[in-house]
């Protein structure tokens, strides 16, 4: 984090895109950079307001000039409030924060799971033209897929799934993935990164999600163990890390 | 900063603001984007003799207007602290407390011991009110007397700064003037206060801990209280420490009796909130000193 990283901006768009899924767009006070994987810590009580006190951490969708965007479900009070906001409002944010995902040759296999989704499509934008991109893209149901038109990129091969079967294949995104030649890039819950490491032993960073208090290194409320034996943090050792890299404690 | 400058004990601070321990990491993992003049002092996260891994996850809560949290001490441990950290202080040219959580007499002793010498270490600040811990902390606090056979055993091997952190689940008068008896330079008011918040679903804690400390605005009110009680039963100086979040929070907490501020929470959400306060505070103090309003409280 840089000493100008507490960015003010304004809400330029903010759209419901599928069943409690939010398209949020931020028009910053200036331009923006941000690497594949990186996230903002994004402040959703209206200043001068403490309460919900917390930033929460997303997953830039896509960023241009000043132009920011977020993908986002509606989960609890922070999302719900976000949700309401409108054209024009005042928001403040803390990044682009964390490390990023590392850019290989060759084949790359996407793995989503939910909103996972935020967190790979720059990425899948950055590979285009490196290799052949898949996405293997698992959600519930289908209100809750985001369409493949709104991504920034085009993949190669598209496979989407949802639990109960309302959409594409049926089951979980886990239940057809295949071990290739590739490397592999996943975001998505816990549970969908524990039985990727547990099931294929392959070459793959994940992105990691936790609560997070500060976004920047000094609250240690995010950690992951690792196989050093210790905790690392998600905020600023992470979110990506490669996947043989976790020690799970389950 | 004229007017943004006490003495207590053997340190001036200047600003009299520091990060609450446990809220700045060591420091160095600032170092990108925070202005170190904004703070009188470094107060570090909770250290001990061996290196703790904390607890697991979920270690933190958002409730309302604040939050609650179980890391557990997580630290490097004194002889990593002491290769990787040092240098960093040496540069900085900022008084750096360190807290020493242990979790025995000895173990505080061994640390205190081992930094006496070291002159980039300004003072201690003993953490006998963590909440979060199953050895040491909080347990300290519940006989006063282990406090002051503590302090006597410290005071033995250092002349540094000393600051002992209170906290509400204590006889915290009787703890405070125990401490002015055994020379303390200074208490630190309030630590996290245990709390808990449950997921009605599955019927548990949403931490793993249970109980955790809660921090921010929600304790603001109880903090403030804390300190005045404080500063009217003993002479010492007390730092206040309580979901300050603005100036006039500052503000409240200095006319309650504290010398100097701890920011903790809020730091998490802005980290601009050290230079906002001083920003505020020099405005509104327009040429007085800050001491003219110390323990105003009619």
């Amino acid at each position: 984090m840089r000493s100008d990283s507490l960015i003010k901006g304004k809400v330029s768009e903010n759209i419901r895109i599928g069943e409690g899924i939010f398209l949020l767009r931020i028009e910053a006070e200036r331009k923006l950079q941000a690497r594949p994987g990186q996230f903002i810590m994004l402040k959703v009580s209206k200043p001068p307001g403490l309460d919900p006190l917390l930033r929460r951490p997303f997953a830039v969708f896509d960023i241009s000039e000043n132009s920011l965007s977020i993908l986002y479900k509606v989960t609890g009070r922070g999302t719900k409030i976000m949700s309401e906001m409108k054209k024009e409002e005042e928001v403040d944010f803390l990044g682009p924060l964390g490390n990023s995902f590392p850019l290989c040759n060759g084949k790359a296999i996407l793995v989503a799971g939910g909103s996972g989704i935020a967190t790979l499509n720059m990425l899948g934008k950055a590979l285009s033209g490196r290799g052949k991109v898949s996405l293997y893209y698992g959600v519930k149901t289908r209100g809750e897929a985001i369409p493949l038109s709104l991504l920034s990129f085009v993949p190669d091969e598209f496979i989407l799934s949802t639990e109960d079967g309302s959409s594409g294949k049926k089951g979980l995104i886990t239940d057809f993935l295949i071990r290739e030649e590739a490397t592999y890039y996943m975001a998505g819950p816990l549970s969908m990164l524990r039985e990727i490491s547990h099931r294929f032993k392959l070459k793959a960073f994940a992105s990691f999600e936790e609560r997070m208090g500060c976004g920047f290194g000094v609250c240690m409320g995010c950690g992951i163990f690792t196989r050093e034996g210790r905790y690392k943090r998600v905020c600023v050792d992470g979110p990506v890390f490669p996947l043989d890299e976790i020690e799970w404690e389950d | 900063m004229g007017g943004l400058k006490v003495r207590i004990g053997p340190l001036e601070f200047s600003p009299p603001l520091m990060p609450a321990s446990g809220t700045f990491g060591y420091g160095d993992e600032v170092k990108g984007f925070f202005d170190y003049s904004h703070i009188g002092a470094i107060v570090t996260k909770g250290l001990s003799l061996k290196p703790k891994k904390g607890n697991r996850m979920p270690r933190i809560i958002e409730t309302a207007s604040g939050m609650i949290n179980a890391i557990g001490l997580e630290n490097i441990g004194l002889e990593k602290f002491m290769e990787e950290k040092i240098p960093f202080y040496r540069e900085l040219k900022k008084p750096v407390i360190v807290n020493i959580a242990g979790e025995s007499v000895d173990e505080f002793l061994k640390i205190a011991d081992a930094l006496e010498r070291i002159e980039e270490i300004s003072g201690f600040e003993l953490n006998i009110s963590c909440p979060n811990v199953d050895r040491g902390g909080i347990e300290f606090s519940r006989s006063p007397e282990a406090v002051r056979i503590l302090i006597r055993e410290l005071k033995k091997i250092t002349k540094k700064f000393l600051s002992v952190k209170i906290s509400l689940d204590s006889d915290y008068l009787l703890i405070a003037r125990i401490c002015e008896e055994e020379g303390v330079h200074a208490i630190t008011a309030i630590n996290t206060i245990r709390a808990m918040e449950i997921d009605i679903y599955r019927m548990r804690s949403k931490i793993s801990r249970k109980f955790g400390g809660l921090s921010g605005p929600a304790i603001k009110p109880i903090a403030l209280r804390v300190v005045h009680e404080v500063a009217k039963a003993t002479s010492l100086p007390v730092i206040g420490v309580g979901g300050i979040c603005s100036w006039e929070d500052a503000l409240q907490f200095f006319i309650a009796g504290a010398k100097a501020l701890q920011v903790g929470t809020c730091f998490f959400v802005n980290p601009h909130i050290f230079s906002e306060i001083i920003y505020g505070l020099e405005k509104f103090l327009n040429g007085r000193s800050i001491e003219e309003f110390i323990g105003r409280l009619e």
